[in-house]
Parts: C-alpha cells; structure tokens; sequence
C-alpha cells in the first residue's frame, strides 16, 4: 500500500473508531508493520497543522485518536449551543494531583495527604470522570481498593506518557 | 479580625492552616504556633458561632495545634511525649506535602481549560445484527405478541377504587350453551364461543364445559398448532 493510501485509510479507521486505537489495531487491521504506521501517522500528524484543517491526532501512549482542535471551541460551542462545561472541584483536582503522583494509591492515604475524611467523593467523580481507575487491591488489612490514573488523564494533562509528568520537586520553592 | 470566610472555601484543616500562613506572610518554616493556633480558632469558632456544620477533622487539627502549645509552654516531663519540635516538624511536613499537590493541581488547572476546548466524536455504530434478527422474525407473530401485550395491559389497568361483582359461571350451564350452539353445524371454533369483553373466568369456564364434554364423548376436539384455535366436532 502506498503511504498516502496509508495515511487516508488510517484517518477513515479513526473517524469511525471515535475513542483512541491503539497502534496495534492499526497494524493488524491495515497488515502493515510498526515502522510504516508511524511513519504513516507522523505524516499525517504534519498535515493537520495546515490552518484549513480543523482536526489534530491526538497521541496518548501508544494511542491515536481524531479531535476538534483548540482553537475552534468557540466556534463549536457556539454551534453545540452549550455555554458551560463544569470543571473539577478543588478537592477533586487535589485528590487528582495525589493520584497522578503517587499512585497507585488507596483513599485513605489520599485522605492522610489532604488531611481530611472525606476523598470518597471526589474519587467517585474521577472515577466517572474516567481520569483514574481502579488498580487491584493492597495486600494490608482491609485490602483497600488502590487507584491510578488513566489514558484520558494523559490526555487532559497533555502528555503522552506518565513519565513526561514535571518532577515533583519542581513545585518546590 | 473579622472575617467572613465560608467554610466550603476550605478544602480541610491543612488548606486553613496554609492561607492563614500565606495571608500573614509567614515563613512556612517558622510558624508563629501562638499567633496561627488563635487565629485557626478563631475561625472554627466563628463557624461554631454561624451553626456551620465543621467536619471532625477541623477539631482534631485544633487539639494538635493546642497539645503544640501546650508542649511549648510545658517542658516535657514523660519520654512517651512528643516534643514541641516533634510535633511541629510532624506538621510542616505535612503542610509542605500537601502545599506541593496544591501547587500540581494549580499547574493542572489551565491543562483542564485547555482540555475542554478539544472534542471527540462517539464511536459509529455499524453493527448489522439488529437487522438480521428482525428479519428473522414473522410479522404476524409480532403483530401477535403486540396485540397479546396489549390486551394484558388493558386488563391490568384497573381503577384504584372499584366494586368488584362475583361473576357466577356454572360448567353445567356452560356444557349446554356448547351443546345447543352445536347443533345444526357439523363443527365450529372454540372462538365463537368467546364473546367481546368476556372475563378470564368466563373464558376458564367455558374451556372446562369443553373438555367436561369430551370427557362424555359428546364431541370431538381439533388443534391444528400449538396455541391455535380449537376446532370442536359434533360426535
């Protein structure tokens, strides 16, 4: 197949998958190897940059999917007739940052970080919020749930890896 | 001091205790325990004062903050106390953590703004299994089921205040009704005999009076299917 064909086939696969495909699928589903996918996708990725174009691939790990670009939001909330979109609370984004960092992590030790009693909520926000997930159990009394954060949190941090994550000792004065 | 600060603007006791600690400018490492003790309590009790619901959490950090006060003032005279030092190292290190996931989640923040602008589009549906299933199925049985349905519905519908009237239906009676419909036609359906309207009793009846006259060899019954209509032969 040639890289073009490729690359307009790859952009059908995805408007139609909607949610993030793994660079796997892609393969298999194309028959083609690794090497010519990325390629296919750095390509691609090249072309959306052009201002006439109004989608951007978005990369979270070995994931790809198609999305509006920023820079139109006004534009499609206008047109979605949609004014506010709801933000996490402070408790929630703390208990979020907790997480990001020290994960996998059990609410209690969130709670013990935030010096409250009260991350349930917040966790249950996140959780349908698809930002963190649950990560097995520990291995203490109680075998209290652990959580660590998903794919969709890489995304909304913009990072295609939880190793890109600053240091934590980069929020230190 | 008067302040009117809603407890809801407080994410607990350590969020308190770091705006206290920023709006005096002081050094997180050289906190005034005195001056910040009074002034965390003078929050709580302002809340107590407004009927506020202050989570328990609240009150444990002001019995820290007093025991610290107290071991200051009190040298300690027991090896299983801790120390003032200990106690407010114990605190700035957890003030310190908790400053420092503050400060992730302020970095996160225009990261989410930023988030929100972007859109993605649900995954197409085109699975063709819904059709095949249909077509699989016979109209009339699904204008049957439909029908069935709703009649039940009907039936169920009943007011919520209603006399209800014993229906007296004797096989015997019934047995005749069959016997003199029969006559003069070779064979009719079990249908004619179920009048518009007719109640499940009726209807319970009337099939008992059938088989009562099968039983007595007087006809001869005839179903073609299975929940079909029952064809009945004078014998």
């Amino acid at each position: 197949m040639e890289l073009q064909t490729i690359q307009g086939t790859i952009e059908s696969i995805l408007f139609v998958a909607g949610e993030a495909v793994t660079e796997n699928e892609l393969c298999n589903t194309l028959e083609i190897d690794r090497p010519t996918l990325l390629e296919a996708l750095k390509g691609l990725t090249a072309l959306y940059q052009a201002d006439n174009r109004g989608l951007q691939l978005m990369h979270v790990r070995d994931t790809w999917q198609l999305a509006t670009k920023e820079k139109n939001a006004d534009y499609i909330v206008r047109f979605m007739k949609q004014e506010t979109r709801k933000t996490l609370s402070n408790a929630a984004m703390e208990t979020l940052a907790i997480i990001a960092y020290k994960q996998p992590i059990s609410r209690i030790d969130i709670n013990q970080i935030r010096g409250v009693s009260s991350s349930a909520s917040s966790i249950k926000i996140l959780l349908r919020k698809k930002l963190i997930q649950e990560a097995g159990r520990m291995d203490v009394p109680g075998r209290p749930i652990l959580y660590k954060t998903t794919n969709q949190f890489l995304q909304m941090v913009q990072l295609k890896t939880l190793a890109e994550l600053p240091d934590l000792e980069q929020f230190k004065d | 001091m008067d302040i009117q600060i809603n407890i809801d603007e407080f994410e607990g006791p350590l969020d308190l205790l770091l705006q206290l600690i920023q709006k005096n400018k002081i050094d997180i490492y050289d906190i005034p325990i005195f001056k910040i003790t009074k002034q965390y309590n003078d929050h709580i009790k302002k809340w107590q004062d407004m009927n506020m619901h202050i989570a328990s959490e609240y009150i444990v950090m002001a019995a820290r903050l007093l025991e610290m006060k107290s071991a200051m003032l009190v040298p300690t005279l027991q090896e299983t106390e801790e120390s003032a030092e200990d106690l407010r190292e114990k605190l700035l290190a957890q003030l310190l953590e908790y400053q420092l996931f503050k400060k992730v989640s302020d970095y996160f923040r225009p990261l989410e703004k930023r988030a929100q602008n972007i859109f993605f589009k649900d995954p197409e549906d085109i699975s063709m299994d819904s059709e095949e299933t249909l077509n699989t199925i016979d109209l009339d049985v699904l204008i049957g089921c439909y029908k069935r349905l709703e009649a039940q519905n009907e039936e169920e519908d009943v007011p919520l205040e209603a006399e209800i009237v014993r229906e007296e239906f004797l096989v015997e009676e019934k047995m005749k009704v069959i016997y003199e419909t029969l006559q003069g036609q070779d064979q009719m359906s079990f249908q004619t005999l179920l009048h518009q309207g007719i109640s499940r009793k009726e209807v319970m009846v009337t099939f008992l009076a059938l088989l009562e006259l099968f039983k007595t060899h007087q006809i001869t019954l005839y179903q073609a299917h299975l929940f079909g209509d029952i064809i009945i032969i004078q014998n």
